[in-house]
């Protein structure tokens, strides 16, 4: 299913177009109307009324000439005004739908293909974006864009569309120019007009490295044709994530790991033992917040995780898209996490997640899901993301190799400061994000607590925090300025 | 050049709505007609009137003003003023009485917004920028759960349907789709005379004068009449009452228009209930009924087990409004047909809830899952990613195996050699250049990696990366330095074709003998200084970042040579994976695992490498390693040496090559 986003493009003339017809919208939107229904009627009343042989055929004409000009007065500023405010361009996967005054140039077809695009040029300085025009020649016609009508972001957007579905031979170099210089100016500015560029290279980057083996393409099938792939999700290295189709009807998220091939076959056995025996202790969990594993098989000397979909922005995601977040907000997701891992920590053996991270964490609304498993995945490797982004939710005991439950206590603490701050937590070192954002005292010294270097001076155990947050969401204090 | 649009939040609800439209409706009657009336009839009429006008005007206004405009800055309130605050203005935000009430500072004055009709998308979005915007406000947890809840109330009400056997989702099917777009239009109301409401507009009132104009003209002009004598009757039957009127003129015309109009709403009446107005989905199959005045009528059938497949058909611009989906049976039967518009956000996840209870038979199309599924937003990565699905299909790609060959240097696979964390190696036979300029046939290590195939722009950051390594790479010589021949892409995959050394890695060797004696050790030691001198000394310079035991390979002389560089696969090395397995961790100092390598990090590596090779034991993660605690043989100088060549703090740590060669040779001379 192609998806649309919508920009707004409104051009200079457009703009001033519009304030005409608003201007002036009572004289052909209500005068010319009203009149042409009198006219109408006085017409009506004179052939009606008027003693048969005093008919005047001349009179009757007149009232049906001014009714029938006033009518087209008022369909005509109807269309002008309509077409004036049309102010969209859809974009999606198919094509581009442009606005109406915009097409004049391209026989009035709203709607673009990519294929139909032989190319595209960039006219005008790349450092005054209102300068800037943006010229798509098309096999019949042609349509420019002036940016300035467009607000940042959407430029942006218009520019990562037309490098994902414009063939590579109709791409403009200077496209690319502006992309960056878009990239850098903003990013002098926080959050709120962070770059779309910005954050989707970032998400390349977390998402798609390089492997040292050839994942599964799309179509491709599994389980004697059981398990369709739909799309890659992630990869890198030596594992990756698939949306994938289950028995043609349930869509399902499929992890794969490959161990390294020729690779100490003692090592590979005891790995290979030790995700089976993962997978199943994964697949005996049951909370409605984690994520549910349904299967565990290998195949072709791969190993796979078969999971439920979860739709929903991850708490990177989420910073990344409105920096940080607020504090009621945060105190509600540590409270439904620090559940998780009471549930988790109460298994018998207790469970230690080793990987929680704003990553794994996908709010829907406002409800927090769990959707991976750092155990699993030290077996063999993780393709979310790269330890450059994690590690600073490592606690210094689990870098150690010794995981406990307090681990994980540390990795909450760390990835609530990032919800606050909107900054990786410091590797190694206790987290304070008072120091960049104005936070509730009590907040921050639980923050402050869970990443505490030593673990005996951490809360005892996720009950106690959950108890901890509920009395600070119970005695809510603002600390301002 | 940081433009910002300004996000609107309908606080209307549908009552508000239809009280919208309706006034837009009427507009020309109380707009023109009743002040029109003032100045004829007597002084209360008059008044009437105008108070009539007024206030339907501002009861328009205020609905037309009835949303909070967040701009950059400030916030616009409702009303027909439209109060402005600015976000750091905002002192608190409170809820009382399902009122939301924003106390400015300074100002004893309260704006208070009723959320009633709000809805749960504009419910979350209202506090999802209130919690962007507001950080610095005092707002109540109750303004959190109001809006929160209702958004998800909703939601539960969505989600909670799980198809028992006996329930049934029933979806009211549009099938009059010249009704359903002049529905649209009025719906569109939210931009006063927008195109849609514009022409409904025209339709209502032009159609309603042109009826008059056109029925008298064929009336009265004779010969006009007979033309219009169609068009006319029919607009006679329409408007009975009218036509009564008319035809006490010519009671012919007005007959015959009437008849006329009474069989063709009938033939349409008729043709519109050949069609299903509704589609019933159960247990059973899936069934089109039809709805006649004693009950609904099942037409068409299809049991579950008889579903084939089920697609979507959906293109270009507004898919959701055109599209439909279409349900085949296995038997040779028509499909069955369900407009998009039948479902709303709540049937959606119905129906997919339906297909996965009973659906299980029937090959899906993954767009209908996909457009089923509730989209939480859809966001510049869903987007992006979904460029992923229709990526071309390339040739498939395998491993290369044994005799494989590559073009390059007329490259021929032996045998795969081994695998890291970086990719698959291989031992390979290949044409090099030696140094007289002959070509001459050689053994080389073909490193491999695979780069992303179908994502274009994620392969073209790799293959950057992955060149401007192997350029760093390819300039490095040093007789102790793996030799890089060349590197060179070809198809999807990249490769560095390195020199090929015999030998066992250090690990390999501990493994194999165990622990080293430390003279032996001490001899290593210095080489590997020797190694990290010539990387250190280049400008910039170069850090290892991985100088473990792994990577350090001893050949039959006795040499040290450094196999292995971070190249383009940096972050892939070092997932936890290859930490759990081979512990590379011990070997991390801390400053590097925080992201900020420098050449002193690689002493800690080399240290704890050293520490390795004495004791045949791990080194332990972010410690001083102390190789005398397991072998007390170690002698104390040497145990010191490696104690601060492992110091975690960076400025307890030696800090240049010189110092450590130093103390080496005083220790040296000590014993």
């Amino acid at each position: 299913m192609s998806q649309e986003k919508t920009i707004f493009y409104q051009s200079m003339p457009a703009r001033l177009g519009t304030l005409l017809c608003n201007l002036t919208m009572p004289l052909w939107g209500l005068l010319a109307p009203a009149l042409a229904v009198m006219a109408a009627l006085v017409g009506a009343t004179l052939v009606l009324f008027s003693p048969a042989n005093g008919f005047q055929p001349s009179s009757l004409l007149t009232s049906i000439s001014i009714s029938f000009y006033l009518t087209i007065l008022f369909v005509l500023g109807t269309i002008l005004s309509g077409s004036l405010k049309d102010n969209q361009i859809l974009v999606s996967e198919d094509g581009l739908t442009v606005p109406v005054l915009t097409s004049l140039s391209n026989r009035l077809h709203r709607f673009i293909e990519w294929r139909e695009i032989k190319s595209i040029t960039l006219a005008g300085e790349i450092d005054h974006i209102d300068s800037l025009k943006l010229t798509m020649l098309l096999e019949q016609g042609k349509i420019s864009l002036g940016l300035g009508g467009m607000t940042s972001n959407d430029v942006e957007y218009l520019l990562v569309s037309i490098s994902n579905w414009l063939p590579s031979q109709a791409q403009d170099l200077r496209l690319q120019e502006l992309k960056e210089s878009l990239w850098n100016s903003d990013n002098l500015e926080p959050a709120e007009s962070l770059s779309f560029t910005k954050m989707w290279e970032d998400e390349l980057n977390d998402r798609f490295s390089a492997t040292a083996y050839i994942p599964l393409s799309p179509h491709q099938k599994l389980l004697d044709g059981n398990i369709k792939v739909i799309k890659q999700l992630a990869f890198g290295g030596w594992s990756a994530i698939y949306l994938v189709q289950e028995s043609n009807t349930k869509l399902k998220v499929l992890k794969e790991c490959v161990l390294p091939p020729l690779a100490n076959s003692e090592l590979k056995l005891k790995a290979e033992a030790m995700f089976a025996r993962e997978a199943h202790l994964l697949m005996k969990l049951d909370h409605p917040k984690i994520v549910r594993v349904y299967e565990h098989f290998k195949q072709d000397n791969r190993q796979y995780l078969l999971l439920d979909y979860v739709s929903g922005q991850n708490l990177r995601q989420m910073v990344r898209l409105q920096g940080p977040l607020h504090q009621l907000d945060v105190l509600d997701y540590a409270e439904q996490m620090a559940d998780i891992l009471v549930y988790l920590h109460r298994l018998e053996p207790p469970m230690v997640h080793r990987d929680l991270t704003p990553d794994n964490i996908v709010v829907n609304v406002d409800k927090v899901m769990l959707i991976d498993f750092g155990a699993a995945n030290e077996v063999v490797g993780t393709a979310t993301g790269t330890l450059i982004g994690k590690q600073g939710y490592i606690a210094p005991e689990q870098f150690r190799g010794h995981a406990t439950t307090s681990s994980d206590l540390y990795a909450l603490g760390a990835t609530i400061h990032f919800m606050l701050s909107g900054r990786e937590p410091e590797a190694l070192s206790p987290s304070s994000p008072k120091d960049f954002v104005i936070v509730n005292e009590m907040l921050n010294e639980l923050v402050q607590q869970l990443t505490d270097q030593d673990q005996s001076k951490r809360p005892e155990s996720a009950k106690t925090v959950k108890e901890q947050i509920v009395a600070i969401r119970q005695g809510w204090q603002w600390q301002l300025r | 050049m940081n433009k910002y649009r300004a996000t609107k939040i309908e606080l209307n609800g549908s009552m508000e709505q239809f009280q919208q439209r309706l006034l837009l409706l009427s507009m020309p009657i109380w707009l023109i007609m009743l002040p029109g009336l003032c100045f004829t009839t007597s002084p209360e009429f008059t008044l009437l009137a105008l108070s009539i006008a007024a206030s339907c005007l501002y009861g328009l206004l205020q609905l037309r003003c009835n949303q909070i405009i967040f701009e950059k800055e400030k916030l616009k309130l409702p009303g027909i003023f439209r109060p402005i605050c600015k976000y750091s203005d905002i002192e608190s935000l409170t809820l009382n009485k399902q009122k939301l009430c924003l106390k400015t500072v300074g100002s004893d004055q309260i704006y208070k917004l009723s959320l009633l009709g709000l809805s749960s998308e504009s419910a979350e979005m209202l506090w999802s920028l209130f919690a962007q915007k507001l950080k610095n406000a005092k707002i109540s947890q109750a303004v959190r759960t109001a809006l929160l809840t209702k958004a998800e109330m909703e939601a539960i009400g969505a989600a909670q349907i799980v198809p028992v056997d006996e329930r049934q989702l029933t979806l009211v099917m549009v099938n009059d789709y010249r009704l359903t777009k002049v529905l649209s239009y009025m719906s569109k109301y939210d931009v006063i005379f927008d195109v849609g409401f514009f022409r409904a507009w025209t339709i209502f009132w032009t159609g309603f004068g042109l009826i008059a104009l056109g029925f008298m003209i064929g009336e009265k002009i004779p010969t006009l009449s007979l033309a219009l004598h169609g068009l006319g009757a029919i607009y006679t039957g329409t408007f009975w009452l009218l036509g009564e009127f008319f035809s006490k003129l010519d009671p012919a015309i007005g007959f015959f228009g009437f008849v006329l109009t009474v069989i063709l709403s009938l033939f349409y009446l008729i043709k519109k209930w050949m069609q299903p107005d509704s589609v019933v989905i159960s247990k059973a199959g899936i069934t089109p009924q039809l709805h006649v005045p004693t009950g609904p009528v099942a037409q068409d059938s299809i049991s579950w087990s008889d579903i084939s497949s089920i697609n979507l058909f959906a293109h270009g611009k507004e898919a959701s409004k055109g599209g439909f989906i279409e349900v085949n049976s296995k038997s040779d039967r028509l499909p069955i047909i369900i407009p998009l518009q039948a479902f709303n956000e709540g049937k959606r996840a119905q129906f997919l809830e339906a297909l996965k209870a009973w659906g299980s038979g029937a090959v899906i199309d993954p767009a209908v899952l996909e457009l089923f599924t509730p989209a939480s937003e859809i966001t510049y990565t869903e987007l992006w990613l979904s460029s992923l699905e229709a990526a071309p299909q390339l040739n498939q790609l395998t491993p290369l195996q044994a005799g494989d060959k590559l073009a390059h240097h007329q490259l021929v696979i032996d045998k795969q050699l081994g695998s890291g964390g970086q990719g698959v190696t291989y031992l390979a036979q290949g044409q090099l250049t030696a140094s007289d300029g002959s070509l001459q046939l050689s053994t080389v290590v073909l490193k491999e990696i695979i780069l992303p195939i179908f994502i274009d722009s994620a392969r073209k950051r790799i293959t950057e990366r992955f060149e401007r390594d192997a350029r760093l790479l390819k300039s490095l010589d040093h007789p102790q330095i793996v030799k890089l021949h060349d590197y060179f892409i070809e198809g999807h995959r990249a490769f560095l074709m390195l020199e090929y050394i015999e030998g066992q890695t250090l690990r390999e060797k501990v493994l194999a003998q165990g622990a080293i004696s430390e003279q032996e050790v001490k001899a290593h030691a210095g080489q590997m200084l020797d190694i990290l001198s010539y990387l250190h000394e280049r400008t910039p310079a170069v850090v290892h970042r991985d100088f473990t035991p792994d990577n350090l390979l001893l050949n039959e002389h006795g040499q040290i040579k450094l196999l292995d560089f971070d190249v383009a696969l940096e972050s892939a090395e070092n997932t936890k994976a290859q930490a759990t397995i081979v512990g590379k961790q011990n070997y991390l100092p801390p400053e590097q695992f925080r992201g900020h390598p420098c050449p002193q990090s690689d002493f800690y590596a080399m240290g704890a490498t050293l520490h390795f090779m004495l004791t045949a034991t791990e080194p332990e993660a972010l410690r001083c390693s102390h190789p005398q605690k397991v072998i007390p043989s170690v002698s104390s100088a040497f145990d010191q040496f490696i104690a601060t060549t492992t110091e975690p703090e960076l400025n307890q740590r030696f800090a240049t090559i010189s110092e450590m060669r130093n103390y080496l040779s005083r220790t040296e001379g000590a014993n």
